[in-house]
């Protein structure tokens, strides 16, 4: 494969997709790609970000990226200054088989982390949300990415069920990543309770 | 890959330039999203309230500035 410098690339409403050639082999999210990104940027749903080659119609990786929220049934009765949490959804995510293992997919959660960071000086985000697959190599991946679970018990009950290589019926987990974290000017202050 | 007690995971938590996973791809849904247990809403915002700045974490991820490099011939 010839050498190029890969581009980032936020997707705009005249994008032709078709014209690109991308294949995860995921069928539901080589499907969003091609049948669902356009309609989703144009409703206002999602916004896509690709990673390419500037010179061939090769797309490496995508994401999509929405505004969300962690909240809490309110009977729960938490008192909290908030009722929930705001972030960013991390929907999609895919990388082309063709460039698996060669660390795109780490360049495209730095770039995620790198929009939400710009986001979050205008609007209130304080985290980026994922579902993680249920497999160790994933979960470890997002963890030593900063990742953890919204759901912390249930997070350790999965862990030490894939430690124990216990039936799990679930297919994915929510993970955070807290934009604070790397924030220095917001970690410095008292939260107020 | 050595496989940390769950313990450990939470704990640790430092980061590092780690493998990718092979089946690296996220379909993300609304479930999960309203949190059901008061133990977890609590744990999860002692979290957030808690939080310290990572100045690993912090230099890590101000090392991207949107130039990526040529792995594809690796």
């Amino acid at each position: 494969m010839t050498a190029f410098k890969p581009i980032f690339e936020k997707v705009e409403i005249d994008f032709r997709f078709k014209e690109f050639i991308f294949h995860s082999g995921i069928n539901e999210l080589d499907e969003f790609f091609y049948e669902y990104s356009s309609k989703f940027i144009k409703n206002g749903y999602s916004q896509i970000n690709i990673l390419r080659n500037p010179e061939t119609p090769d797309i490496m990786g995508f994401f999509s990226l929405s505004s969300s929220t962690i909240r809490w049934e309110e009977s729960l009765r938490i008192e909290k200054i908030t009722r929930y949490v705001p972030g960013i959804l991390l929907g999609m995510f895919a990388i082309d088989k063709r460039f698996r293992r060669k660390k795109f997919g780490s360049d495209l959660i730095k770039k995620v982390i790198n929009i939400a960071l710009k986001f979050s000086n205008e609007v209130g985000c304080r985290c980026i949300f994922v579902d993680s697959l249920i497999k160790s190599e994933t979960i470890n991946f997002y963890l030593n990415m900063g990742f953890r679970f919204v759901d912390i018990p249930l997070g350790k009950t999965i862990l030490k069920k894939l430690e124990n290589n216990e039936k799990i019926v679930r297919k994915t987990i929510k993970m955070y990543f807290d934009l604070y974290k790397i924030q220095r000017y917001y970690t410095i202050l008292n939260f107020p309770k | 890959m050595i496989f940390l007690k769950t313990e450990d995971k939470l704990q640790k938590i430092k980061f590092e330039d780690i493998e990718e996973p092979e089946d690296f791809y996220v379909i993300s849904d609304n479930d999960d999203l309203v949190l059901t247990s008061k133990e977890a809403v609590e744990l999860l915002m002692d979290e957030l309230e808690s939080v310290e700045y990572d100045a690993e974490l912090a230099e890590f991820y101000s090392k991207f500035d949107n130039e990526i490099d040529d792995r594809t011939s690796e």
